[in-house]
């Protein structure tokens, strides 16, 4: 799934662009990976294909790599509160996880001396929730499928009621 | 107990993780032969999936190409109108110029231009982050393609290939944080640098606050660069500022090559 979620980036990635931001669709397998089969295969598949993706961008290898384990190991880390499996709960994962991306490739950014447009940096943190929610609402239900403990929506427990 | 001991198992698994980036990082910055065999090796196995994905997608990127641009569609017919008449006169001027320049090459003795030699190549996906700009063509060194050269679409300059694999290459893009192009100001003949940015603008660098530059005007490449042919389109100037502690200006191009419709290109081999 995260190798298809992988050549559909990068192949299509260009043409989705909104308002000059890319969607990322590793990140919101990745976080799918970790809530559905936990965090050591959410660690490991963030890990190996964020390596894969530097090797084959030409990039910094190792970038991708850390920034995907780590959006494992948050998602991991709210799943092991205990939370419900509630869809707005997941949304807010998503959201938290795509702000902290945000800043971590910004602070590595940073680092290696690039340029760090804040302008633009801002209208990222603001949009790109966003479209990693809408993103996230279509592919989340295909990780969900064949688990005995279903995504439900809304914010009570159906025991409650 | 449990909690902690599973919380402290974690944090050790990310910690030896970081640690692998790290030296995925240095091996990278090295070097290394090993590096360049896994990017050339996970390109040229990805390759045909991608270019399958690729031209499957493409007619759906098209509508959402049209879409976007349907919005835009009467300022653009008018802009089109003017430069199309603006153009004319500039052909007609062109065709002028281009018989008295091969009488006087003639006159001079000179060999003509020689006609660059090219490998179609079709794009077949994009690595588009903060850190790069870069796109991924289906030819390699058995075409003979090779690092350096110049790709160049109907537009103008799209990029220089930065890795090329047996059978895929990769361009990196005129808007990249990485690229850096020698280029020149049509009119002024003023010579700088384009470079990219983190967040896709292209820049024109290092042209004296004295020389004479306006909003419109085209920039090419120069001849001084060793890979990339001279006076290839690269893009206009849509934006120029002065600084009072900089000696050079602060000059915007508009590349004329529009990344996202990229679908083939040409790489210059020779000219």
């Amino acid at each position: 799934m995260i190798a298809t979620a992988l050549i559909v980036q990068l192949s299509f990635g260009e043409y989705l662009k909104f308002y000059s931001i890319n969607f990322d669709l590793i990140m919101i397998c990745v976080i799918a990976v970790s809530i559905v089969d936990g965090y050591g295969y959410g660690l490991a598949y963030g890990f190996l294909f964020g390596l894969i993706l530097d090797l084959m961008g030409g990039h910094i290898a190792g970038i991708n790599a850390f920034i995907y384990a780590f959006n494992a190991f948050i998602a991991a880390r709210f799943m092991e509160t205990g939370i419900k499996k509630k869809y707005p709960l997941l949304l807010l994962i998503v959201f938290v996880v795509t702000e902290i991306n945000l800043i971590v490739e910004a602070l590595l950014l940073y680092l290696f001396n690039f340029d760090i447009n804040i302008v633009e940096l801002g209208r990222e943190m603001l949009l790109k929730p966003l479209y990693s929610i809408i993103i996230t609402m279509m592919v989340f239900p295909l990780f969900d499928l064949g688990q005995k403990e279903r995504w439900e929506f809304g914010f009570q427990n159906k025991e409650e009621n | 107990m449990g909690f902690f001991n599973k919380r402290f198992r974690n944090i050790t698994i990310l910690v030896i993780i970081i640690v692998l980036c790290i030296i995925a990082a240095t091996l990278t910055f090295r070097d290394y032969n090993f590096v360049r065999g896994s990017q050339s090796g996970l390109m040229d196995f990805f390759g045909p999936a991608q270019e399958r994905v690729f031209t499957f997608f493409s007619p759906v990127g098209r509508l959402f190409d049209g879409i976007r641009d349907y919005v835009n569609l009467r300022e653009k017919y008018l802009a089109l109108e003017q430069e199309n008449q603006k153009l004319r006169k500039d052909y007609a001027q062109l065709v002028n110029l281009r018989i008295e320049n091969r009488a006087l090459r003639e006159l001079l003795d000179m060999d003509l231009r020689e006609d660059q030699v090219t490998q179609p190549a079709k794009v077949i996906g994009f690595y588009q982050s903060r850190f790069q700009s870069e796109a991924m063509l289906n030819v390699g060194k058995r075409q003979g393609v090779e690092e350096g050269m110049a790709v160049i679409n109907d537009q103008g300059l799209v990029g220089i290939v930065s890795f090329a694999g047996d059978s895929s290459c990769r361009v990196r893009l005129i808007n990249d944080p990485a690229s850096s192009i020698g280029a020149r100001i049509l009119t002024s003949r003023a010579l700088g640098v384009v470079e990219g940015t983190g967040d896709k603008r292209v820049k024109l660098g290092y042209i004296h606050r004295d020389a004479h530059v306006f909003v419109g005007d085209m920039v090419i490449t120069s001849e001084l660069s060793e890979n990339v042919p001279p006076e290839i389109l690269i893009g206009r100037i849509q934006y120029v500022a002065e600084d009072p502690d900089d000696v050079y200006k602060q000059i915007e191009i508009e590349p004329f090559a529009d990344f996202k419709s990229l679908e083939y290109v040409m790489v210059i081999k020779s000219w």
